[in-house]
């Protein structure tokens, strides 16, 4: 889901209940009147519509009789950005970056496929409601979503009313359920168990367990350890750069010390610095030394630096 | 400056991780490339063709390693237990889980200038022991791969014996040196088989009694009961002449032009107590304890 903001509804302490379901807590199930999963259809004038996005795709929250506080969340792929816009960046996702397209229902399909294969793999995301049709939205290009009331990371970690160790214990219990899913996608090839738009925005803490969403756009290489790479240094810099130098440091610590297999995560360091592709590599020296904005304190270069520091600091043969 | 800061995209060398599993702590080693792909190549090269040894390149040091670990249990000689199959979320092509031995280095036992000289000479005795066992082996079953490529003190782990599991490694001092553990490890290089093993257990023999003379700062007398002791406990006297013999009274022009440049390498290097040196001790050694025996 593309909003920060769509499922903040009620906050909830994190890092309490033991995780219960598969992803590590119990599903939202909230259920159109009549039959479980009986097809229903919804008109979409008149429905009272909270908006939860900005930019980019529709994103409202809708009621829902049997939805979790009677709503539900309702996103819609055809946005606000103009044709010419969603067709410019699919040029750019195909010919150059190697995502997958931007488009409308190329993005529907990916976001659905997704959701299934990380919950396959038992890892939570929102539950989905394709029973539920909307009148006058076009096939594929919308979804009727759980409405989750847990609570980002964004705001979690820095919320200083939150002891610190329960913050810390919280991380120490995520940092297993991400190995698992980068060891996962390692081993089967699947770069849509890599999240394209990882970053602390698009992680929730919703009763006791953890639920991801924003699956929009994929990867679509098979080097997969490269992308694991990328995404834990997209993780780590929006943790530097939404909780501060101090909390940064001392997720970073934890991560180095409670991520299982520490090759994966020298990954990221490679794929800043050691790219096999001796192209990409030369490419990324010079983004480096042109680019201004890699210098800085959380660039993907200075995590990648951060991130090699502690495992060398930790490995029993280089120690610091 | 430090590597890292010189060529950010090497990693240098090998990294080893211990990593707390569900079924206690095991190591995780990444076997990495040394140096530029340049000085890589001209080290798997020189390896490979003049040093009759397997490749050094990281792939290589980890397949050795896989092989090594499990010929030399087969043999029974104590090496750290390749984990890699039960714990297949930390293992790849690029790592080996190995077990975690607590113990601590033979090396950093010998180097402690406090330890009483029976307990050193029985640990020193032990370890030959289990080399002189294993280059037995080795030429019973003409097994290059038994011959270890750099061997020495500082590849010996010294920890409580399995029955007394969860005994603190500095607690090692309690235990007669015949019931520790002995585990030799870093077996990612090896000998390969077509080459003929005297030279070979010649050269592991010269590296050992070397090793002995690294440990902490030794004067003369000191090293010479460490010999000794090796001496004691390598007890096949027959293998220990024809090591001496091979360096210093080696019958082939080529072998002593080579040593010659050895030699002449550790002299100007100040080494003070190099491989000829400690060679020429462990050969004093045999020759007073032939003539004392006479």
């Amino acid at each position: 889901m593309p909003s920060d903001t769509e499922t903040t509804g009620r906050p909830e302490r994190g890092g309490v209940a033991p995780p219960q379901g598969p992803g590590g807590g119990p599903r939202v199930a909230p259920r159109a009147p009549g039959a479980p999963g009986a097809p229903l259809t919804l008109q979409l004038e008149g429905l009272e519509k909270t908006p939860l996005a900005g930019e980019g795709n529709y994103v409202w929250r809708i009621p829902f009789a049997g939805g979790t506080d009677g709503f539900a969340v309702l996103k819609v792929y055809y946005g606000s950005r103009s044709s010419w816009l969603y067709a410019k960046k699919t040029l750019g996702n195909l010919l150059l970056t190697g995502r997958t397209s931007q488009m409308p229902r190329a993005r529907f399909r990916h976001e659905v496929a997704s959701i299934r294969l990380w919950e396959q793999h038992g890892f939570r995301c929102f539950g989905m409601h394709p029973e539920v049709r909307v009148a006058g939205l076009p096939d594929e290009g919308y979804m009727l979503y759980d409405w989750t009331p847990g609570r980002h990371f964004r705001e979690y970690f820095k919320d200083g009313s939150v002891p610190l160790d329960e913050r810390l214990a919280t991380w120490r219990r995520w940092v297993p359920e991400w190995h698992r899913r980068h060891m996962t996608a390692v081993r089967e090839r699947e770069p849509r168990l890599i999240h394209e738009n990882g970053d602390v925005k698009h992680v929730m803490l919703w009763q006791g367990g953890f639920t991801y969403f924003d699956f929009e756009i994929c990867f679509r290489s098979r080097n997969v350890r490269d992308l694991v790479g990328r995404e834990i240094l997209a993780y780590m810099r929006s943790t530097g750069k939404f909780f501060g130098d101090e909390l940064y440091e001392r997720l970073m610590d934890e991560l180095v010390a409670h991520y299982p297999d520490r090759t994966l995560l020298l990954a990221a360091w490679e794929h800043a610095f050691a790219n096999d592709n001796l192209l990409i590599r030369f490419a990324r020296r010079l983004d480096v030394v042109l680019k201004p904005r890699h210098q800085g304190r959380y660039s993907k270069y200075s995590v990648a630096r951060d991130l090699k520091r502690r495992l060398d600091a930790a490995s029993l043969t280089r120690g610091g | 400056m430090s590597a890292a800061d010189r060529g950010p995209s090497r990693l240098d060398g090998n990294r080893i991780w211990r990593v707390e599993t569900p079924h206690g702590p095991v190591l995780q080693k990444l076997y990495a490339e040394r140096g530029s792909w340049l000085h890589a190549w001209g080290r798997e090269l020189a390896s490979r063709l003049r040093g009759g040894k397997t490749g050094t390149r990281a792939v290589s040091r980890r397949a050795t390693e896989a092989r090594l670990l499990a010929l030399w249990r087969e043999h029974g000689c104590d090496v750290p237990a390749d984990l890699s199959a039960r714990h297949p979320a930390l293992a790849n092509e690029r790592t080996l889980v190995l077990e975690f031995i607590a113990g601590r280095r033979l090396s950093e036992l010998l180097a402690d200038a406090a330890l009483p000289r029976p307990r050193r000479d029985a640990l020193i005795g032990r370890f030959a022991a289990d080399a002189s066992a294993r280059h037995a082996r080795a030429r019973e079953f003409r097994e290059a791969a038994l011959v270890q490529e750099h061997g020495g003190v500082q590849h010996v782990l010294v920890a409580p014996p399995a029955s007394a599991r969860g005994t603190e490694p500095a607690d090692i001092v309690a235990f007669a040196a015949g019931e520790l553990r002995f585990a030799t490890f870093d077996l990612e290089n090896a000998f390969t088989a077509r080459r003929s093993l005297a030279p070979l257990l010649a050269k592991e023999i010269a590296g050992c009694v070397r090793s002995l003379a690294r440990c902490g700062r030794p004067d003369e007398a000191r090293l010479a009961a460490d010999v000794a002791a090796f001496v004691r406990g390598y007890g096949d006297r027959t293998m220990l002449v024809a090591a001496t013999d091979f360096f210093l009274r080696n019958a082939s022009p080529a072998w002593r032009a080579v040593w010659a440049l050895d030699r002449w390498r550790e002299e100007r290097r100040g080494r003070e107590h190099g491989k000829f040196v400690m060679l020429e001790m462990l050969d004093d050694n045999l020759v007073h304890a032939d003539s004392a025996h006479a």
